[in-house]
């Protein structure tokens, strides 16, 4: 039992999509939680549903998706039950969403300072004065040099590190209590990369909870407490994020660390998990990874492999942990 | 010259991904159930025109013949759309004027995309000086309205229907210039193209085998688009008196003779219309088809 | 960014463009099948009559000296003479502009402000009911003859209906009996400036068929074109980040939404008015509308042709202005562009 506060609770989301001729599974009843203060990386392939979870947090679907859930609750409101009025008011209060091509988020025609002062006009209710000195203090307090040339310039005279930083500060300036960053720092330079990190990192002080998607693990082991691993549409694993990326007892979780290349590798080739995710259309019965399992059992082709907790903080859906554990 | 943003709901000078065959095409536009009729209103009418002097009743007064005691006449048995003021039968007109219409509105466009595309490709291509002196005359030819500037072609060339045909396409190809250019420059750059070059490739060998595919789906999507609009601006041509001369049985000169008489018999004017807006809403029905197949980043969702 | 230096680069493009086109009328008009010499004087003219008429108006010297001297005739005012209405045509010209420019402004108007926000509805409902009848309405619109069109309205509105009067400006009698004061020369404008309410309701009954006409396909157009702009923006990116962060809906779409999407409706905007303005040589000659459409093509079958000329020339200079000032309204509006032309 936790004893520190919930922040956000989901419970068995589903999402599926609409096709003319078929439908696509793309999250299949997915379960985590946040706590206050804490910050949860999700990790997986393209295609694992990541990116897709989170927009079903926040509801921010196309209209040929269908969400249901046991529940998602953040801070104690059902987020489900919101009509569209109410979800207004909880995006960028409640809620702020970083994404990952910086530049094609924000509008070209108009200044930093107008869009960061309406968006905290709306949520604070201030006058423009004052919107415009938080926003001038959010991007200082993003590292951004000249805040006020920066306030006054358009998105196309700044690079995109820069304007990365400024949607971070922009999140920043209604005092979520979630960040969501979807792969914030995937269409960047690897220098800039780091600094932006960096800046996740220190971030994590001034918001509720942080939410960071990326299929890099490295980067999760620096910031976040704890990892969520993401296959085909489900969690295979998840837990304290030393745990899991130390001690990693799924085979998918296995091989994605087993592939980050390493410079005191002493082999010369690189390893890779064979095989491609399944069809979200179509996936596979039983365990979603077992056609590319390497230690797969003949249960795992038939029957989903339920989530148990292994190690206190740590759980995992494989047949095998279990048989290995002697449960 | 000028407008930046070009709409003219056209690609965003991208290559298409990859090919579709013949058959994915067909097959995709049945789906699309109004541009299947649109495909199937265009059948219809070029098995007319090829069959028009057999199911026209009076082939021979699309030609040159007069029956005076038999004007204007309504609508009746014999003469399904009624007579003209030459006593002439309207419906056998209609039908044979299909064949004008439908010849020269595709080899306007044949004669079009002979100019327009390769001037386009070299000025994409070889860039520079030449892709300037290309697109400044383009710029030129663009500031005019076409209709008038093919109005002084037609005159220059001496008044007819083929004159039309010719002015409308010497004012039409700039648009073909700048679709094909445009491709071409953003092309010229990709790594195929330096590939080819590399492997000793000449210039010409390379527009025709690389260049020039990439840019067939825009061609086929314009092309069928504009094959509506030249067969209402050659009609246009005809009804101010620049095109078809009388006693051709061409539409838009027929509307402009049913002007004259549309107090006592609006029929002369109104079923060539008919005709016109059934044709050109084919050739805009299956272009629009076409353009949702070949150019998907502009589907209307 | 540099705005004023991006509208000296784009001036100066402008004169080369002007300069572009005079070439080309000038070619034109030297192409015309009719030696202007011979028609002056006659068949029965002699030989040496011919010649020392060439020579008095320099018309045997060679084309480059021509050109200058046309060109210098176009600044001075002088178009050329027209044959069959023994006017200047610069003359006819004046008088027959503002009726076109009336004819085309109002239907610009009637065009602007139903295709407009019939095109943002059915984008911000995009496969509703809407959006579909829209749709096939469009298609029809574009599809159709105008010229046949026009000929449909004057047969439903005069001869089956008699409600609105066949062709002209202005009916005789009202013109005799309630001469309009021209002030501007656009005839609406005119009645309600000085009060005139009888003339001003029959300009009114007779503008009514020639202005709809001429919006159809421009209106059908212009859906069409601001359905699928709007539609590309609304789905961009940017307007999904001001939506997640909690922006109200009316703000997303009036402020951002509609300076995104003000640039393609300028766009738009100026392609339905020089479409109409091609359009208004068709209409005017359905309607026996007094512009300079229907001054061009009574003349041109009379083998006239120094008014032709001149109304292609003043076409093209429109079109071109319309042009320079919708690029100057984007450089405003949108400072990537004067941004990146600098970078060139």
């Amino acid at each position: 039992m936790d004893t520190m506060e919930q922040l956000l609770n989901v419970e068995n989301l589903k999402t599926y999509f609409k096709l003319m001729d078929s439908t696509v599974m793309a999250v299949d009843g997915v379960s985590f939680l946040i706590n206050r203060g804490e910050a949860l990386g999700v990790a997986g392939e393209t295609g694992s549903g990541k990116t897709v979870t989170v927009n079903s947090i926040m509801r921010n679907l196309p209209l040929n998706a269908y969400v249901t859930a046991d529940a998602i609750t953040l801070e104690g409101i059902d987020l489900l039950s919101l009509s569209e009025k109410q979800l207004h008011s909880v995006w960028g209060k409640k809620i702020a969403m970083i994404f990952q091509n910086p530049t094609s988020f924000i509008n070209p025609l108009f200044t930093i300072e107008e869009q960061m002062t309406d968006v905290i006009c709306f949520h604070e209710k201030v006058k423009n004065k004052q919107a415009v000195k938080t926003a001038r203090e959010m991007l200082v307090l993003v590292g951004m040099p000249d805040p006020d040339v920066v306030l006054k310039s358009y998105p196309f005279q700044l690079s995109a590190g820069m304007i990365q930083r400024i949607m971070i500060a922009l999140s920043l300036s209604c005092n979520p209590s979630l960040l969501i960053a979807d792969e914030p720092t995937t269409a960047l330079d690897v220098t800039i990369q780091a600094q932006i990190l960096k800046l996740l990192g220190d971030i994590k002080a001034h918001t509720g909870g942080l939410i960071l998607i990326t299929h890099n693990l490295a980067i999760i082991k620096d910031i976040c407490d704890r990892v969520v691993i993401m296959y085909a549409g489900k969690i295979v694993e998840w837990g304290d994020v030393h745990q899991v990326m130390y001690l990693p007892m799924h085979p998918y979780t296995k091989g994605l660390l087993d592939a980050i290349p390493r410079l005191n590798n002493q082999d010369k080739r690189l390893r890779y998990i064979p095989g491609n995710i399944p069809s979200a259309i179509d996936p596979p019965s039983g365990c979603r990874f077992s056609p590319r399992c390497m230690v797969a059992v003949p249960i795992c082709f038939e029957q989903e492999p339920p989530m148990c907790e292994k190690v206190p903080g740590h759980f995992v859906a494989c047949y095998v942990i279990r048989k290995e554990r002697g449960i | 010259m000028g407008m930046v943003y070009e709409i003219r709901e056209k690609s965003n000078e991208k290559t298409s991904e990859h090919p579709k065959t013949k058959n994915t095409v067909l097959r995709q536009l049945w789906k699309n159930k109004l541009s299947f009729f649109g495909l199937v209103v265009i059948v219809i009418w070029f098995l007319i025109a090829i069959f028009a002097p057999l199911i026209a009743p009076y082939p021979e007064d699309a030609i040159a013949s007069s029956h005076i005691e038999n004007r204007l006449k309504s609508l009746s048995t014999e003469h399904w759309f009624g007579t003209d003021d030459l006593g002439r039968d309207v419906f056998s007109r209609v039908i044979m004027g299909s064949r004008l219409t439908l010849s020269v509105g595709v080899l306007a466009i044949f004669i079009t995309m002979c100019i327009g595309i390769p001037l386009g490709a070299i000025a994409g291509y070889f860039g520079g000086k030449l892709d300037e002196l290309v697109m400044r005359i383009t710029d030129v030819f663009l500031a005019f309205p076409y209709l008038i500037l093919a109005m002084v072609i037609a005159v220059i060339l001496k008044p007819g229907l083929y004159s039309a045909m010719l002015a409308i396409s010497l004012t039409w190809w700039p648009y073909y210039t700048r679709l094909v250019r445009g491709q071409a420059l953003s092309l010229r750059k990709q790594p195929f193209v330096l590939a080819a070059k590399m492997m000793g490739l000449s210039n010409s060998r390379i527009i025709l085998r690389h260049i020039l595919p990439n840019c067939i789906g825009p061609i086929i999507v314009n092309a069928s688009l504009d094959l509506g609009l030249i067969i209402l601006a050659t009609a246009s041509l005809g009804f101010i008196g620049v095109g078809a001369q009388p006693p051709t049985a061409e539409w838009g000169l027929m509307i402009s003779e049913g002007r004259q008489f549309f107090m006592v018999a609006p029929w002369m004017g109104i079923f060539p219309g008919i005709a016109i807006f059934l044709t050109v809403l084919g050739f805009n029905l299956l272009g629009d088809g076409l353009r949702d197949i070949l150019d998907p980043q502009l589907r209307p969702r | 960014m540099n705005v004023l230096g991006y509208i000296r680069r784009r001036m100066m493009l402008f004169v080369l463009v002007l300069f572009g086109l005079s070439i080309i009328t000038f070619t034109m008009v030297h192409l015309m099948p009719v030696d202007p010499v011979i028609m002056w004087g006659g068949e029965k003219a002699s030989p040496e009559l011919i010649a020392r008429v060439r020579a008095e108006y320099g018309l045997d010297k060679p084309l480059d000296i021509q050109y200058i001297s046309y060109i210098k005739n176009i600044f001075k005012g002088n178009l050329g003479v027209s044959i069959t209405t023994h006017h200047p045509v610069a003359e006819d010209i004046a008088m027959f502009f503002p009726a076109t420019l009336e004819l085309v402004l109002v239907a610009w108007l009637i065009i602007l402000l139903i295709g407009l926000p019939l095109g943002i509805l059915s984008a911000v409902k995009a496969g509703g009911k809407l959006d579909n009848i829209g749709r096939t309405f469009a298609l029809g619109g574009i599809s159709t003859p105008l010229f046949w069109l026009g000929m449909l309205l004057q047969i439903l509105l005069f001869k089956q209906l008699n409600l609105l009067p066949l062709q002209g400006r202005i009916s005789d009698m009202v013109a005799l009996l309630n001469p309009i004061k021209h002030i501007t020369g656009l005839d609406l404008l005119d009645c309600i400036i000085s009060g005139n309410w009888i003339a001003f309701r029959s300009a009114l009954e007779h503008i009514i068929m020639p202005a709809i006409t001429l919006s159809v396909t421009g209106m059908a157009m212009v859906t069409r074109m601001t359905r699928s702009c709007m539609l590309e923006i609304l789905n961009k990116d940017y307007m999904i980040m001001a939506k997640t962060y909690g922006l109200p809906k009316w703000k997303i779409y009036f402020k951002y939404g509609l300076k995104n999407a003000l640039v393609p409706i300028i766009t738009i905007a100026s392609m339905a008015i020089c479409g109409n303005l091609m359009g208004s040589i068709l209409v005017e000659s359905v309607f026996d509308w007094p512009g300079i459409g229907l001054y061009a093509t009574r003349t041109i079958l009379q083998a006239d042709f120094a008014p032709i000329m001149a109304v292609v020339l003043i076409m093209g200079v429109i079109y071109v202005s319309i042009n320079l000032l919708v690029d100057i309204l984007y450089s405003v509006i949108d400072k990537r562009i004067a941004y990146g032309e600098e970078q060139r």
